[in-house]
């Protein structure tokens, strides 16, 4: 079976993660945003597992397996606060949620 | 084969305490729905106080466990205490009757406990693993903690604000924390040095995308944007906490990665000088305009922050004692000056704005003198905490070549913008108050405890420095 190489893998991740941020950048809804935050985190994950698999070592997929579980909480928690937000308003756009300046 | 490891219970009795508080707190919350939140926060107190024991032996001893995962040394136990210290005053003025705690005290105080043991995990973490779960534990909380104010809008922001951009700093951490293992093959920091050695893009693009995450919650310029926002709309006691725990738990982790991975050359380290010297000018610069204390404190916490990072200043002997010693003085005087608005206005959020001290030194002189000691402190006045911990941090940041003396001269000309910041506060409370000034008059015991922790703290380390510099 041919392998792919590192290199793929780790241009892969770099795509994905600049995605994620190019979307946390010009979308304007929390929710769109926290998906395009996954993407990164998930592009971090991709690494861990071909550096994991390129090492023969098992530490980055238990790394993986760790941000998974973390993501799952962080997701649970910013889509409470989407909600919250959500409720005393009718719209949410971030652009929009900006009582204090300065 | 599947390994055992060894848990040496002892070492993570801290935060084995503060876990069976917090699990206490909930089930005492569910059990009587009629508890008094007071009855909740002094659970939460004396499990704080019950961890604060149980470190006690753990002093001065050099001890590893799940593997060499976590350490409890002479590093991470000053940054335990303060967080402990911290953890205390808040719970302390979250009891006061105005305090918002989101009507569920449960949770708010669970949380707050929560909060303090990633703290503690952070100043132990010797691998990555540690350090991101460390941090998740303690962003977590607070991101929801940002938000227990939520019937205010400015709260609702600060819990978006927080969480979204809290969570894009995550981001470049993770892939930073994967290009470092791909770096070194292994997680741990010990090993990281040896890729630090050796250089190679992937070891600078991961150290980079680190720093990043790093710098984001530490509030360094130009990573800075969320805090006035998340200081400001954030409850009183949980803005607190954030200024000083969060500072005290990430720069554990950044003097340990300092130390350990850069600690035969100090040179890839310019990019942290940079972010030091931007947020010394851009926290002094942004306070000058401000009009409520909890947005001049956050600008005040980056300028701090900046300082924060000479003890660093390359890597040299001396620069963790003055880390924390400057750390304590940081949190003595932010901690003191919480708790005088808290005071006065018996933890309501009002008392935020800066017009509420307008002719206070009339009104409640004993008040507006402690005021004055915090922020005397701040600006590094002699005989304050603060000038002693400055004067420290310039002898470190001297012997280390030409970016440490830039540094100093940078904390140099920021101390003289701040003056003018500092001094403003003070002037407001000897201006002559206006009709209609918001009564001031809370005098609650509980608040005057964290004034007077805070104010003895400032005074002490001030004029008897050698009390703790002996120690460190």
């Amino acid at each position: 079976m041919p392998q792919v190489p590192l290199a793929d893998y780790l241009i892969l991740a770099t795509v994905l993660f600049v995605i994620g941020l190019v979307g946390f950048l010009v979308r304007r809804n929390p929710i769109t945003m926290l998906m395009a935050i996954e993407l990164m985190w998930n592009a971090g994950n991709l690494v861990f597992a071909a550096f994991a698999r390129n090492f023969g070592d098992m530490t980055g997929q238990v790394f993986v397996f760790i941000v998974i579980t973390v993501a799952a909480a962080e997701a649970a928690i910013s889509l409470a606060i989407v909600v919250m937000v959500f409720r005393h308003r009718e719209d949410v756009d971030v652009d929009d949620i900006s009582v204090m300046r300065g | 084969m599947i390994q055992s490891v060894a848990i040496d219970w002892n070492v993570i009795a801290p935060v084995v305490v503060l876990v069976a508080t917090g699990l206490l707190v909930l089930v005492v919350d569910l059990l009587s729905r009629s508890a008094p939140r007071q009855l909740l926060y002094g659970i939460g107190i004396v499990g704080s106080l019950a961890a604060f024991a149980a470190m006690l032996p753990l002093r001065g001893q050099e001890l590893t466990t799940f593997g060499g995962a976590f350490a409890s040394d002479s590093f991470s136990w000053p940054f335990d205490v303060l967080l402990l210290l911290t953890l205390t005053i808040s719970l302390a003025l979250s009891c006061l009757g105005k305090a918002e705690d989101g009507a569920n005290p449960g949770a708010y105080a669970a949380l707050l406990i929560f909060c303090t043991i990633g703290g503690l995990i952070l100043a132990g973490a010797t691998t990555l693993i540690g350090i991101f779960l460390g941090l998740e534990e303690l962003s977590l909380a607070l991101y929801v903690l940002a938000g227990t104010g939520y019937p205010r809008r400015s709260s609702q922001e600060a819990a978006l604000k927080y969480v979204l951009l809290g969570s894009l700093a995550s981001g470049f951490l993770i892939f930073g924390m994967a290009l470092l293992y791909g770096s070194a093959g292994s997680i741990s920091l010990a090993a990281m040095s040896h890729a630090a050695y050796a250089g190679g893009p992937l070891f600078i693009g991961g150290f980079a995308l680190f720093l990043v995450g790093v710098a984001f919650k530490l509030a360094l310029a130009p990573f800075h944007l969320w805090t006035p926002d998340v200081y400001e709309g954030s409850p009183l006691a949980v803005t607190a906490f954030m200024a000083v725990a969060v500072k005290a738990a990430m720069f554990a982790v950044l003097a340990r990665f300092a130390y350990v991975v850069f600690g035969h050359d100090a040179s890839a380290l310019v990019p942290l000088w940079i972010l030091a010297i931007l947020s010394m000018i851009v926290g002094n610069v942004g306070a000058i305009r401000q009009t409520n204390l909890k947005r001049l404190l956050a600008f005040s916490g980056i300028a701090q922050a900046g300082y924060l990072v000479l003890a660093l200043a390359g890597v040299g002997r001396g620069g963790v004692a003055t880390l924390v010693f400057y750390l304590a003085a940081y949190a003595f005087m932010n901690l003191g000056a919480f708790a005088v608005i808290a005071l006065i206005g018996n933890g309501d959020e009002l008392h935020a704005d800066l017009s509420a001290y307008r002719g206070l030194a009339f009104r409640r002189p004993m008040v507006a003198a402690l005021m004055m000691l915090f922020f005397l402190s701040l600006a590094g006045i002699p005989a304050t905490a603060g000038f002693i911990g400055k004067v420290l941090l310039l002898g470190q940041a001297m012997g280390a070549g030409p970016w440490g003396v830039a540094m100093a001269v940078a904390l140099i000309v920021g101390t003289l913008v701040s003056f003018y910041v500092y001094f403003q506060v003070i002037w407001q409370m000897f201006a002559p108050a206006d009709a209609e000034a918001v009564a001031s008059d809370g005098n609650a015991a509980v608040s005057w405890v964290a004034v007077a922790a805070g104010a003895v703290g400032v005074l002490l380390l001030g004029i008897v420095p050698q009390l703790l510099l002996a120690h460190l």
